[in-house]
């Protein structure tokens, strides 16, 4: 009687194991779309059986374990090939975007634009006297200006918004590891402390889920400790360590006027190797500040080049007042100026380098701390070329200067600079000033040195000697003209106006002027008779005067209405050697510009493509151990259904079994 | 795997996932195709194809230089071909003068006839002049680049003035090719003829002011770098001194002087050279250039200290003050006075208040007798011109003055004067309205030699026009030779993408048929 019993219970355990398995099934076919999981099986073993004489009968079956299907190792390997894709493709995307930027080979193309401006200077150059052809000429520079205006604040705003990106994405990196913190404590619970390890099967699903997810911002390392938990970190920075997880923290350095955040976690600084997080840093810090710089050398060098040239020559019409567009610090006004002055430039020599944002040069010392404060330098070689900064500090005993904010790249001894307010390097020499007396068409010419050797004529005064500042250069002009007109009678006054800037100011009318010969390049910097404005791509513009008054385009090296000469040397400024090394012109500057683009974008967009073909593989594989396949579990379903029908039909029979004994005794 | 799970093995979503994959791609594709075929291009970003872009970029920059400097040519054909016929017509009345004049030769008579033909020749040298006033497009052709102000004028006295200047307009017609477009009035009707060409060499000294441009004849000193060995008590010292942060001698002074320690200065005794005095001996080379020849500096190896270099032969230019002219001695005379006579006018200039030469050239163009001065083009000494087509021209000293023989501008008594193919004619008409017959003679030989000017200036005219015409069909070609390279790298091959685009169609339309058949298919159907 009691092996009947036996026998019955024999036939629930196989119902119960049965049912467990189908419901398994069922769990598989409805998560069968459920995104990160993982398919589970239901092991099935035989009970212990008992001795029975010299036999072992069986006692049925029961359910060992249910587990999820996974390799762990193919599963790092997803996680980690995500990241590495994650990362191509924010590149990917930052190119693609820069590319739409510059949107070149269509209209309004920056190339497009510069030859336009071109080609109307070619213009130009034939019919010099020609109010048509200069009309022509500023309307084209004004689009070329709008064009280089509009991609140089492009890029700036590209590179705002990849640091909202940055900043939104770890906020949502946060989000991750605090569940995965939350989930952890949940699973040690289930899992009783781990003596039931990888029993939670669904919310380790949900914790593998997030941690790819993190795994898609940056590079990770995982560890799974004996109680189930785990432990995420990156570079050796817990980022979740049991039920604890670490926020992260950023900080806001100004960087060429965009707010950007570093990112810390408990105060040690993050740095991706791969991930979203890697390729939005990269982004942010090298791809975009490379077009950046690249696209402010061209447009510094197109305008200063330019108004080198433009500045020393005649228009159709001359100017009768002109007043500088730049406006020069306190300290480059005279030698007497409120804390020290400093002539006009002054060049120098990096003598300890090492660092972005100080570097040291003793030439100067021997005055006040704040000499230079309020300045700006100019690298003129070296890694950081064509940058400035402002000088926020300068110590006197070691000539140290400290700056602002870093220059992009550390600076070496050797390196040479420019500390001035003028945005352009100037040097020592001298530009010649022509009075155009209108009435009677007699032309006047004055040469201004521009005193800016760093070395005495006459008595030594170290460090600057008698280098100019702007009120030399102002006393210079009124005394020639003075003893030339006599007093009262100049045509003009050379005067410093309120707010810093250089003015030649008309007193007698009748008179018009223009200048030519600068070789100091003093015009140029300062902005009087410049064609364009602005020091860096987002402020490019056209001069105002010029814009109002095309007729002071300048075309001639002499007021003769047919002399070409300045247009044919500007139309010619595009294929001049003006970049130290290769590409040396402008229009091979920004030829390679472009094909840098394109070639860096095509080969982002191979990378990326690459890498997804790599984790669509090893996808691919994880679904073929963790995927369910519909089809599978149906033929399952029918198996376990059989079993679930024979134990049904088992426990009958012995039902049958036991009532046959109970009637027949 | 120890488990029952294969490899072999194909999830639901990832049968899904695949079959979709292979859809989108091949959707992508006719996307492109699409975009090719409908815009044309292959290349429609850099990215696209990075080489073939930058080529693309470059191709497109010499087709657009080179359809520039068609615009140039045809520009400067029209000028020139404008020029040419004003000349032929010139030309014509030229001839139709001497018809006349030899009429009077050959026939008698009388005043009233002269004066008739003598009206015949004043008109057609006027309708001459206004045909040499020419424009093209609005621009004065003649004029040199004095383009806005007609060049030629009859003035009262019946002589023609020339406005213009000697500086021809001048266009990019190819990569480093100029091309003169216009040809000036001195060059076509020798408008300046007259000229006293100035007989005295002007040697300036220097100051420190003085240009480097305008050192060793103007040829000016190369930018560069000097070392410097002097010997002082306690042993030999090198420096290298850069020098190609100076435009003047000023600088350049006081950059050396700064660097080596030695005292440079402009020699007092001769005042156009530079003394270099300090420690014993004195050694300097050149560093990276020519500097220290062109500096007349150069020691042939170690001197004695001091050393005086050589002449810096500085060139004149308009900037060259009065005083250092003539080796420093400047004009000697203390009130500068030169008469000149140009024609039948005649001032006198007072040069006293000139600081430069420009200074005295504003002031002789200012005594309103047509007449102006200019450095000669060896930079040595000015000569005086006149705007007056064949006017004679004296220059005087006035009274027991020493100007105009210090400054080589001093002419005999009689002047100078020049033929001109204008002023030749004006004396013509003169000649026959008086009816003097030995001077009609020798002006009628003249003519000759005139119309040889007219016809050397068409020549040239017809020869830039050749090598215009030339250099336009060379671009021509270039143009044809550059968009069929660059449609090669940028546009779309249509046979190509036509028939890429015809079978990733009949490729989609299987992988749909194929997926929606799958998809559809499950055991599910079955059981």
């Amino acid at each position: 009687m009691t092996d009947l019993f036996r026998a019955l219970s024999v036939g629930t355990n196989a119902l119960e194991a049965n049912q467990s398995a189908l419901q398994t099934i069922g769990h598989n076919i409805a998560n069968a779309n459920t995104e990160g999981y993982h398919r589970q099986r239901a092991h099935l073993s035989a009970t212990p059986s008992y001795d029975f004489f010299l036999h072992q009968i069986g006692t049925g079956v029961s359910v060992d374990r249910v587990r999820r299907a996974l390799d762990v190792t193919l599963e790092r390997s997803v996680r980690e090939s995500l990241g590495q894709q994650a990362s191509y493709q924010k590149r990917m995307e930052t190119l693609t975007r820069i590319e739409d930027v510059f949107n070149e080979f269509n209209t309004g193309a920056l190339t497009n634009s510069l030859q336009d401006f071109f080609d109307a200077l070619g213009d130009l150059s034939t019919h010099p006297e020609d109010q048509g052809a200069r009309v022509q000429l500023v309307g084209m520079g004004e689009i070329l200006a709008d064009r280089i205006q509009y991609i140089g604040s492009r890029l700036q705003m590209e590179r705002s918004q990849l640091n909202d990106t940055i900043e939104a994405t770890v906020t949502q990196m946060d989000e991750y590891t605090s569940q995965v913190a939350s989930l952890n404590k949940e699973i040690v619970v289930l899992e009783n402390g781990g003596s039931d390890n990888g029993a939670a099967n669904d919310l380790r699903d949900r914790r593998d889920l997030f941690v790819q997810r993190i795994g898609e911002m940056l590079d990770i390392r995982v560890t799974e400790s004996t109680n189930g938990s785990i432990n995420v970190s990156h570079n050796g920075i817990f980022l979740v360590s049991g039920g604890s997880y670490f926020p992260s923290g950023t900080s806001l350095t100004i960087d060429d006027g965009v707010a950007e955040s570093t990112l810390s976690v408990g105060g040690a600084p993050l740095s991706p190797s791969s991930g979203s997080l890697h390729g939005l840093l990269e982004a942010r810090d090298t791809l975009v500040p490379h077009f950046e710089n690249q696209l402010r050398d061209f447009s510094r060098t197109l305008g200063f080049e330019f108004n080198k040239i433009h500045s020393s020559g005649f228009g159709s019409q001359l100017y009768s007042t002109l007043t500088s567009t730049e406006s020069l610090h306190d300290k480059n006004l005279s030698s007497t100026a409120a804390g020290g002055g400093i002539p006009l430039a002054v060049r120098g020599q990096v003598s300890t380098g090492g660092f972005s944002n100080q570097f040291n040069d003793t030439t100067f010392s021997g005055a006040t701390n704040d000499r230079f404060v309020g300045l700006e330098v100019l690298a003129l070689s070296g890694s950081n070329a064509g940058e400035r900064r402002t000088v926020t500090d300068y110590v006197d005993a070691t000539g140290q200067f400290i700056f602002e904010e870093g220059f992009d790249h550390n600076f070496t001894a050797g390196d040479t600079y420019q500390i001035s307010s003028l945005p352009f390097a100037v040097q020592n020499g001298s530009f010649d000033i022509t009075f155009l007396q209108d009435s009677t068409g007699v032309e006047k010419t004055f040469t201004i040195e521009v005193d800016l050797d760093g070395a005495p004529s006459g008595v030594a005064s170290p460090p600057f000697h008698d280098d100019d500042h702007l009120q030399d250069i102002v006393n210079d002009i009124n005394s020639q003209l003075q003893t030339f007109y006599g007093a009262g009678s100049e045509p003009i006054v050379a005067e410093i106006t309120s707010d810093n800037r250089f003015r030649l100011r008309n007193q007698i009318s009748g008179y018009s002027f223009g200048f030519s010969n600068d070789t100091s390049h003093l015009l140029a910097a300062v902005g009087m008779g410049t064609f364009f404005t602005g020091d860096n791509a987002r402020n490019f513009a056209l001069n105002d005067l010029i814009s109002q008054n095309p007729g002071l385009v300048a075309t001639g090296n002499t007021t003769r209405a047919g002399n070409n000469q300045v247009a044919l040397l500007l139309a010619g400024i595009r294929d001049k050697t003006v970049f130290d090394g290769t590409p040396s012109t402008l229009s091979t500057y920004l030829t390679s510009l472009l094909s840098d683009l394109g070639t860096q974008t095509a080969g982002a967009r191979e990378l990326h493509e690459n890498q997804s073909v790599l984790t669509d593989n090893l996808e691919n594989r994880r679904q073929q151990i963790s995927g369910v396949n519909i089809d599978e579990e149906a033929t399952e379903l029918i198996r376990f259904q059989r079993a679930f029908q024979g134990a049904a039909r088992f426990i009958r029979v012995i039902d049958e079994l036991l009532a046959t004994l109970i009637q027949s005794t | 795997m120890a488990d029952s799970f294969g490899f072999d093995r194909i999830s639901s979503i990832s049968r899904d996932q695949y079959l979709l994959g292979d859809i989108q791609r091949v959707n992508k594709r006719i996307m492109d195709t699409t975009s090719q075929l409908t815009s044309g291009k292959r290349v429609r970003k850099p990215s696209d194809d990075a080489i073939a872009s930058t080529r693309a970029l470059g191709l497109a920059r010499l087709r657009d230089d080179s359809a520039q400097y068609n615009t140039n040519i045809q520009f400067g054909r029209g000028r020139l071909e404008t020029a040419e016929n004003s000349l032929d017509q010139i030309n014509d009345l030229f001839n139709r003068t001497r018809d006349i004049l030899l009429t009077q030769l050959q026939a008698p008579f009388t005043t009233q006839t002269a004066t008739q033909a003598s009206q015949a020749i004043q008109l057609l040298l006027e309708e001459a002049v206004d045909i040499a006033n020419q424009k093209y497009e609005n621009e004065y052709i003649f004029g040199g680049q004095n383009t806005e102000n007609p060049p030629f004028e009859v003035l009262a006295d019946g002589s023609v003035r020339y406005n213009g200047d000697r500086q021809p307009v001048t266009v990019p017609i190819s990569d480093l090719v100029n091309s003169q477009v216009t040809l000036t009035g001195p060059e076509a009707f020798s408008a300046f003829s007259t000229t006293v060409t100035g007989s005295a060499d002007l040697d300036p000294n220097v100051n420190g002011s003085t240009k480097l441009s305008v050192l060793n004849q103007g040829l000016g000193v190369s930018s560069g770098k000097v070392r410097v060995t002097t010997d002082v008590t306690g042993g030999s010292v090198t420096t290298v001194v850069d020098l190609t942060q100076t435009t003047n001698l000023q600088d350049v002074i006081d950059r050396i002087n700064q660097d080596t320690g030695l005292t440079v200065t402009i020699d007092g005794a001769t005042g156009d050279r530079l003394t270099v005095t300090g420690g014993t001996t004195l050694n300097i080379e050149e560093e990276d250039s020519t500097t220290a020849r062109d500096l007349g500096l150069l020691t042939s190896g170690s001197v004695a200290a001091p050393f005086t270099g050589s002449d810096l032969d500085p060139a004149l230019d308009s900037l060259t003050p009065m005083s250092l002219l003539l080796n420093g001695a400047g004009l000697t005379d203390p009130t500068p006075t030169i008469v000149i006579t140009n024609g039948n006018d005649t001032a006198t200039v007072n040069l006293s208040s000139a600081q430069t030469l420009q200074d005295a050239f504003n002031l002789i163009e200012q005594a309103d007798v047509d007449v102006f001065a200019e450095i000669n083009s060896a930079g040595s000494g000015i000569d005086i011109i006149s705007r007056r087509s064949g006017a004679t021209l004296i220059v005087a000293e006035s009274g027991a003055g020493t100007a105009a023989s210090e400054l080589g501008i001093l002419t005999p008594g009689t002047g100078v004067k020049t033929d001109s193919v204008f002023g030749l004619w004006s004396e013509i008409e003169t000649a026959v309205g008086a009816g003097n017959i030995p001077t009609m003679s020798t002006l009628g030989d003249l003519m000759e030699s005139m119309q040889d000017v007219l016809l050397s200036a068409r020549a040239e005219i017809g020869g830039r026009v050749i090598r215009m015409d030339l250099t336009e069909m060379r671009h021509l070609d270039e143009q044809t030779f550059l968009d069929g390279l660059t449609s090669e790298l940028v546009d779309v091959d249509l046979a190509e993408a036509s028939m890429n685009f015809q079978r990733d169609q009949t490729l989609l339309q299987a992988a749909l048929q194929a997926t929606a058949k799958t998809l559809r298919l499950s055991i599910l159907d079955y059981i």
